[in-house]
């Protein structure tokens, strides 16, 4: 039987031990003394959020594929396991081994949000590794980042030795190849971070300098030494029937926040939207089989025994083969009784026609996402959806019996005025409207119309065309929220829509991080020795701590959120290319300036630059 | 046909609760391919039924879950295929036929049986004084803190048969769903009376055996009596 890093009387004590012990169903055990590389992968939030999280597992399967490699995971403890942790001096430990993570050779934390900074820290200060790369030794582990955040690694860039850029399937080997030829010849961990730096996608924030202008934007971001490349290129998976897929993902004991089978169907996005980062950083588009993905859902039906399954992808209406796929699944869930998780789809007769076969009408809701409420401001992010589009849709699903409605918005887009937001009221009670004329009274059975309406706060986000725009003030955020709430109880049909936005502060510290430099560092530092910690969640995240933080560290707020970006500003994530050139995004930004519409991949190329890659499925 | 499922569970999966190891043995009995009956509507999901929870931290020699299936015959093939699907420290110990008409695991529970291992030692040296204690008494309370206020339990009516041996208590207790006996509490009673208190952590529970009663109203392992199509030898 496997022994415990954590003793009786402490799993006893806190919440959730099941999170702490490892030996999950197709979790992966070897013998440590026939392998090279001991690898552990952290997802710095709960157990049950980082074991919602594909990526993870396409890694970890990957890498214990590897006959030379074992990979373990860690997560970060719980607020009463940490405080027992610092108290009686612990060291923090992976689920498998149960072994400290300071006896590993690697520690790969995945970035997914930027809320997670503060626990990075955690998972190094409870693994006894120093914070500080420059501080390390051959006694710590090589500190690696990987996933949507390491786009801008800037903020975080000195807590870690390397960056994964890219997809992680690719370039993983011959880094591991490295460190086990650099070991065997005693070579200095300096040396092995330089020999790094020429793998495609790695990058080593100790070998590039930053300097400022006066005015605190960056004047250069170069390479320290010749032979480090002055930029590092985005990697990607060229084919995705060919690579690693986890057909027996490990399976938690408790509760995983997605507790379902995922079959990821595509990666990229045709549409462009400009707010939207992901849709840029994951290009070009690529898709998987339909025969592929038959095999994967048949194999991981059997291999877990899940009993629900979920599609994913940025925009799942856009794979090509999606209603024959869907007919599958129908078939082949219904057989085994596992439940599909519908994706949201764009409205028509064959979306709702699957909806109505998977999914109780009665309890199911439609989802649209205009994100702004007049069509001028959807065509200044590139929003391709029309009011009349809503309306049709919404018109067929009221036919079909279907009287709930949930509707996203953004506020504080670029240009916006008092008639966008306005716009979203409107919008609501015109899909209200268009309930009450398309069901009469004696149809209603006794239904009413529900539509709920939720705003966030547009966030500017690197590698987007929006990454030069000026985000709002807390204070303005407020007032838009309450004029939006305004504009809808203006409205006829108000007592049907129900309106719902989240608080300001987070969005202001993820718009700090996100367009982030390397100054911000020692805000996250201070910020986690003050207490901050699991700032991701509503009930320890703590405003007042990171404000005085930012003041105790003499750093501008305001800097890095509202101020102005001129066109030729050098941003701290320029030196990462990820095929989508700046050229591309800037003509972009003028064009949402302009309030003008760029095609879809689909219809036109826009010439992003991304077809450099040569396997874009709509590349020329 | 209904199919009563006997395992074990030790280890570290000791701290996996209850509701979390009917989620694991939905997802196991899936994955198994035992012809499982499921409900009817959008949801579907097994008729499952565990026979009495098991706290976390404490470990079993044996526990039982029911299951309705849709065929009965060549269930026992579905043993090992079943036992692949458990994890460390789970081990499926039996498949038993039930009656149509027979009660559910959970509403046949009547008694359990413990052993307990003690960490203190001063536990360890006072036990078989105390059991003799508990033994010769009339009447050992114990007090529950409920809602509507203090209950008061005469844990001599609770307790079946009680024995201390090597350092190691072993007793057959109520575990009824109106009356079920907390190991935590016996030991309260036992030790009371050398103004000795116990943390979870101070000693191990494990579960023994789970009883029915049968028709001359005898306590009976809750597979007795039903035909076995196959267990671990
Ligand atoms: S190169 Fe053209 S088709 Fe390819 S991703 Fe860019 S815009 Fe789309």
């Amino acid at each position: 039987m496997r022994k415990l890093a954590l003793s009786d009387e402490i799993l006893m004590q806190i919440e959730k031990s099941a999170r702490y012990i490892g030996g999950e169903k197709n979790s992966v055990m070897k013998d440590k003394n026939l392998i090279d590389v001991r690898f552990v992968m952290c997802f710095p939030d709960l157990y049950e959020i980082g074991m919602s999280h594909l990526g993870i597992q396409i890694l970890y399967d990957m890498f214990n594929s590897f006959e030379d490699t074992w990979c373990e995971r860690v997560y970060s403890p719980g607020m009463d396991l940490h405080n027992i942790m610092k108290e009686q001096h612990i060291p923090l430990f992976a689920l498998e081994s149960q072994d400290p993570i300071r006896d590993f050779d690697f520690l790969g934390i995945t970035l997914q949000y930027e809320m997670c900074y503060t626990n990075i820290l955690q998972i190094l200060d409870l693994s006894n590794i120093p914070i500080h790369a420059n501080k390390r030794t051959w006694d710590d582990p090589i500190v690696i980042g990987g996933g949507p955040c390491a786009y801008n690694p800037e903020p975080i860039a000195e807590f870690f030795d390397l960056f994964y850029i890219g997809e992680g399937e690719t370039q993983y080997r011959a880094l591991l190849d490295l460190y086990k030829k650099d070991r065997a010849n005693n070579t200095s961990r300096e040396e092995f971070l330089l020999h790094a730096s020429s793998i495609p996608g790695i990058y080593v924030p100790s070998l590039y300098e930053v300097t400022y202008k006066e005015d605190g934007t960056i004047e250069s971001f170069s390479p320290k030494f010749e032979n480090v490349p002055a930029t590092v290129r985005k990697e990607i998976v060229p084919d995705l029937n060919d690579t690693y897929y986890p057909l027996k993902p490990v399976m938690p004991f408790i509760k995983a926040t997605q507790d379902r089978l995922v079959l990821e169907i595509m990666r990229g996005c045709i549409r462009g939207c400009r707010f939207c980062q992901a849709g840029q950083l994951y290009r070009p588009i690529r898709e998987r089989s339909l025969e592929t993905l038959k095999k994967y859902a048949r194999d991981l039906i059997r291999n877990t025994g899940h009993e629900e399954i979920c599609l994913s992808s940025l925009s799942s209406s856009d794979y090509t083969e999606l209603q024959e796929l869907l007919l599958f699944l129908i078939d082949e869930c219904d057989a085994k009784k596992i439940n599909i998780s519908l994706p949201s789809l764009r409205i028509d007769q064959f979306s709702l026609d699957v909806m109505n076969k998977v999914q109780d009408v009665k309890k199911s809701s439609l989802t649209f996402a205009p994100e702004a409420g007049t069509q001028r401001l959807r065509n200044v992010i590139n929003k391709g959806l029309t009011e009349e589009d809503i309306l049709n849709g919404a018109h067929l699903a009221f036919e079909g019996g279907w009287n709930k409605v949930k509707l996203y918005f953004m506020l504080g887009l670029p240009t916006e005025t008092i008639d966008d937001i306005k716009g979203i009221g409107k919008l609501c009670n015109e899909i209200a409207k268009e309930y009450f004329e398309t069901v009469p009274k004696e149809k209603r059975n006794g239904q009413k119309i529900q539509i709920t309406a939720s705003t966030s706060f547009f966030i500017p986000k690197p590698f987007t065309a929006l990454q030069w725009a000026p985000m709002n003030t807390e204070e303005e955020f407020r007032e838009k929220a309450y004029q939006t709430r305004l504009g809808i109880m203006e409205q006829l049909n108000q007592r049907s829509i129900k309106y719902n936005w989240h608080d300001t502060d987070v969005s202001v510290l993820e718009g700090i991080f996100a367009r982030g430099d390397r100054k911000i560092a020692a805000v996250i530092e201070d910020a986690y020795k003050k207490g901050c910690i699991f700032d991701a969640w509503n009930e320890t995240f703590q405003y007042d701590l990171w404000k005085q933080a930012f003041e105790d560290c003499n750093i501008s707020m305001a800097f890095y959120t509202t101020r102005h970006r001129a066109d030729d500003e050098v941003f701290p994530w320029d030196f990462i290319d990820i095929g989508v050139s700046k050229k591309f995004l800037l003509r972009e930004w003028h064009n949402a300036l302009a309030e003008k519409v760029s095609a879809n991949c689909r219809k036109q190329c826009q010439g992003c630059g991304a077809a450099g890659y040569g396997v874009g499925l709509y590349c020329p | 046909m209904k199919l009563r499922i006997r395992f074990s569970k030790f280890g570290p999966i000791k701290y996996v609760g209850h509701l979390d190891m009917m989620r694991f043995f939905q997802k196991a009995i899936k994955a198994s391919g035992i012809p499982v009956k499921y409900t009817e509507g959008f949801s579907p999901h097994q008729v499952l039924s565990f026979a009495a929870p098991l706290g976390v931290g404490t470990e079993s020699e044996s526990e039982y879950c029911d299951l309705e299936l849709t065929e009965s015959t060549g269930i026992e093939t579905y043993f090992e295929p079943l036992n692949r699907e458990m994890c460390d420290g789970l081990t499926i110990l039996g498949f038993y036929e039930l009656p149509e008409k027979a009660k559910n695991a959970m509403a046949s529970v009547q008694g359990a049986s413990y052993r307990i291992l003690f960490n203190d030692e001063k536990a360890i040296s006072l036990l078989t004084d105390s059991v003799n204690t508990f033994k010769s008494s009339d009447s050992v309370l114990s007090y529950k803190e409920t809602k509507t206020g203090t209950k008061e339990r005469n844990l001599k009516e609770a307790v079946y048969d009680i024995y201390a041996q090597d350092g190691e208590l072993y007793f057959t207790c109520d575990a009824s769903s109106g009356g079920n006996l907390k190991p935590a509490a016996l030991l309260e009673g036992l030790f009371k009376p050398y103004g000795l208190s116990f943390q979870p952590w101070d000693y191990h529970i494990i579960r023994t055996e789970v009883f029915a009663r049968n028709e001359k109203e005898e306590l009976v392992p809750l597979y007795d009596g039903f035909k076995e199509l196959v267990s671990r030898s």
